[in-house]
């Protein structure tokens, strides 16, 4: 059970890894919550165009990572099994790509270096910038507890609109 | 304030707090005001060139235009860390960080902060 575990990424992080591999999210909805939702709950199809030309290996693939429960999700160790990936590791020469490890590890350093960056500027901005902001807080955190919640957030933002998340 | 009446240099900033919450594992989750400023801020980076300008001059020490591997060491407190960033963002290798590669880091909005 602990191997399971360790060998199950999240769910949040496969949804991301396989949809930036088929570029297209399996998830829809109309407006963000709804499309947050198909996710929280597992709920995706392979609706067309976009996935026409997706093999069935790829989406039976998709299915069995996207398991909401990790007790029925493939573990890696299966994953790096599947047919699919069997299929294109015997077809691609796989090389080691510097060029994409060093992408990769620029996305770390960068989130680092930004951070304190994000941090400096927020301890050098002034009485003035840092009380309009406040301001703006306050106006969304409707019970005055100090912490904002989704619903707080939702009322704030412009309801009914719709725009395409892509993850 | 109206529902929808957000300044518009913030709704950026909102909207990246609502995706946070929704993609948390925890249900409930919340946004402090610490979380929120941060998240302001680093919406409107992008807006603010002079903002970052000043950060580097605060980081370059040697007030020569470029941050060298003891300047980020000072920002981030470790050595391993400043390596990384180097490695990182140095584009040209020359072992320094030009205001150009500093800038195109800083702000890369396709990297989120969390």
């Amino acid at each position: 059970m602990i191997l399971t575990a360790a060998l199950s990424i999240s769910f949040t992080a496969l949804t991301r890894i396989v949809s930036k591999i088929l570029r297209y999210p399996p998830f829809y909805g109309d407006t963000d919550n709804e499309i947050f939702k198909s996710i929280r709950d597992a709920r995706f199809d392979f609706p067309d165009p976009e996935w026409t030309n997706i093999s069935d290996l790829a989406k039976d693939f998709i299915i069995k990572l996207l398991q909401k429960d990790p007790t029925k999700r493939m573990t890696a160790k299966a994953a790096i099994k599947h047919e699919w990936i069997v299929g294109k590791l015997s077809k691609t020469r796989i090389t080691h790509n510097t060029r994409r490890s060093v992408n990769y590890k620029s996305r770390e350093g960068t989130k680092k270096l930004r951070k304190a960056v994000v941090a400096l500027i927020g301890s050098r901005l002034t009485k003035a910038e840092i009380s309009q902001i406040g301001q703006i807080f306050e106006s969304i955190d409707k019970d005055g507890n100090g912490e904002l919640t989704l619903n707080e957030i939702n009322e704030a933002l412009s309801s009914g609109e719709s725009y395409y998340y892509t993850i | 304030m109206l529902p929808g009446s957000l300044p518009v240099d913030v709704v950026e900033g909102v909207r990246e707090l609502r995706t946070q919450i929704l993609l948390a594992d925890i249900d409930d989750q919340t946004v402090n005001w610490k979380g929120f400023l941060n998240s302001i801020i680093e919406r409107n980076i992008s807006m603010r060139e002079a903002a970052v300008k000043e950060v580097f001059s605060v980081y370059d020490r040697s007030k020569k235009n470029v941050l060298r591997l003891s300047d980020l060491v000072q920002v981030l407190g470790s050595e391993k860390h400043a390596k990384e960033v180097m490695g990182d963002i140095d584009l040209d290798r020359d072992g320094v960080i030009s205001f150009d590669e500093f800038k195109t880091a800083v702000l890369n909005s396709s990297i989120p902060l969390a």
